[in-house]
């Protein structure tokens, strides 16, 4: 079995194997899961900061990505963009069907902040006021905004990988992450003005 | 967290805090469960040859029949339709007038329709996604986009560009030159007799930006987005620039096309070496030696102002940059020099 987290020096060829082995084999398919199933939980857990739902869209990668494993052909990057993209896109359905229930994405993350007690009380995960502000920030983002985000600052993917993940060049990549930058921080003056209001 | 404590550079890392790693249960339970996932996939049986061909022969048939009729169809319908899918923040303006705002999955574009993407927003043909501010049309059966990427470095003290001789050099094409109520004139291609003004509007080219999905190649699959992004990296902004030597300045003219209303022009003089042409925003041009803001207009249009601080001698060069309401560069001009 093979040990979790992050590898301490990636390396792609014995990667590029598993990958093709994965497609066959069982083992190797867990070994790639272990390999990043830490990173995906973290990714997801600092973008939601719910355990549960962290947990639960976990599992929703790594299944969709054993659906997919036959599918999938060796990219510069290697697994780790296109596994963030299939988890990024989970948040993003996710976030997507919260919205559809609730009617407004900024009500929505208005109420999200002013119920952060009774969400601190379940998960304990949200005790830093200022994450707090900054996930309600990035749920008021537009989809992309937030993929672009998430991606770059939450999964630490470096700009390449980040791009490969998004399915942009790196310079494309890099102007929308510029936007997305700036629309979060017109986002929290926003939230900051009404937070003292 | 308020602005003033937002770091550009990393503006999550409060969210990065303490993550707790995944607990070991819930790690092994699904390891487990994949497993048996795994395990009941369905697995093609291979079938003898002889087997394969008598039960994929009808099949190829129909397929071989079905694709004759398509190849038939497209050579007497050359300008078949483009089909439109995942639109956000688009408008398709049809030759007969009507205009569609984000328009449902499926919708066909026909010869002559015109696809407005404006920022944040996209569009899919077929396996081409397009996710970049840009006017689109469908022309002669292709998806291309109207773009500006000559670039054309004019210097007064240099002998005359051949690309601009051949334009007409009669009328100023600065009509109000003397007034003051800002007035430019469209900088159409244009050389003075008057040496000290530089006239350059490049020619508007057409680039390809998309083929008939069924030209594209295979995109490698991908269990949850089938259609790929396929970033398209051209200008999608007009802008036309000149530079006239006036008293004690140089006086700059530009006329913006295609950009969006909350978006503004910014002017840029560089000197000495650096040029920040790979510069995404103008925060980070402007951090770049010798480069200097000279001024701009809060609506990106048309309009002029005048350096007149100019200090010193030798070549310096303009730019005018649209900028969008987050400091990011959407698009800039070819860079035009003087000589002082």
């Amino acid at each position: 079995m093979a040990v979790r987290g992050r590898p301490s020096e990636p390396d792609p060829a014995a990667e590029r194997q598993l990958a093709v082995e994965a497609r066959h084999d069982p083992d190797a398919f867990a070994d790639l899961y272990r390999l990043y199933v830490d990173r995906v939980f973290s990714f997801i857990l600092r973008r939601c900061g719910s355990k549960e739902l962290a947990e639960d869209l976990t599992a929703i990668t790594f299944e969709r990505a054993l659906v997919g494993i036959d599918g999938f052909k060796w990219r510069r990057g290697g697994i780790a963009p296109w596994l963030f993209r299939i988890a990024s896109n989970q948040l993003t359905d996710h976030y997507r069907r919260t919205a559809r229930r609730s009617g407004d994405r900024g009500q929505r993350a208005i109420d999200r902040l002013h119920d952060r007690v009774a969400v601190d009380e379940i998960d304990n995960l949200d005790a830093d006021h200022d994450a707090a502000l900054v996930r309600a920030a990035l749920d008021n983002l537009n989809p992309r905004y937030q993929r672009v985000l998430a991606l770059r600052y939450l999964a630490e993917l470096d700009q390449a990988e980040a791009a490969a993940a998004m399915g942009l060049a790196k310079p494309a990549f890099a102007v929308l992450l510029h936007r997305a930058t700036a629309a979060l921080q017109r986002e929290l003056e926003t939230e900051s003005g009404m937070g003292e209001r | 967290m308020t602005g003033a404590d937002f770091d550009p550079n990393d503006p999550l890392a409060s969210l990065r805090g303490s993550t707790p790693a995944a607990g070991d249960r819930f790690v092994d339970q699904l390891d487990a469960r994949l497993r048996v996932q795994h395990a009941s996939r369905r697995r093609p049986v291979r079938q003898p040859l002889w087997r394969r061909v008598a039960v994929l022969a009808p099949t190829m048939v129909v397929l071989l029949v079905v694709a004759s009729v398509l190849v038939v169809a497209r050579d007497q319908n050359p300008s078949a339709a483009f089909v439109l899918t995942n639109a956000e923040n688009v408008t398709v303006h049809f030759p007969d007038g009507t205009s569609i705002n984000d328009p449902a999955d499926g919708l066909e574009l026909i010869e002559g329709a015109r696809i407005e993407i404006r920022d944040g927003g996209m569009a899919t043909f077929g396996d081409v996604t397009v996710d970049v501010v840009a006017v689109l049309v469908v022309r002669n059966g292709e998806l291309v986009t109207d773009v500006i990427p000559t670039t054309t470095i004019a210097d007064t003290s240099s002998t005359s560009d051949p690309a601009t001789d051949d334009a007409d050099t009669d009328d100023d094409p600065v009509s109000d030159e003397d007034s003051d109520d800002g007035g430019a004139a469209d900088p159409e291609i244009h050389r003075s007799d008057d040496p000290d003004e530089v006239d350059v509007r490049p020619p508007t080219t057409t680039t390809t930006v998309g083929s008939r999905p069924d030209d594209e190649p295979d995109h490698d699959s991908d269990p949850d987005d089938p259609s790929p992004a396929s970033p398209v990296d051209v200008p999608v902004v007009e802008i036309g620039m000149r530079l006239r030597s006036v008293d004690g300045g140089v006086r700059i003219n530009w006329l913006v096309r295609g950009a969006d209303d909350s978006w503004s022009v910014a002017v840029v003089r560089s000197e000495g070496h650096g040029s920040g042409e790979e510069s995404f925003t103008v925060s980070e041009l402007l951090a770049i030696d010798g480069v200097t803001l000279i001024g701009g207009a809060r609506q990106a249009n048309e309009g002029h102002l005048v350096d007149d601080a100019l200090e010193g001698d030798g070549l310096v060069r303009y730019r005018v940059l649209v900028v969008d309401s987050g400091g990011g560069i959407v698009a800039s001009s070819p860079a035009q020099s003087l000589r002082r």
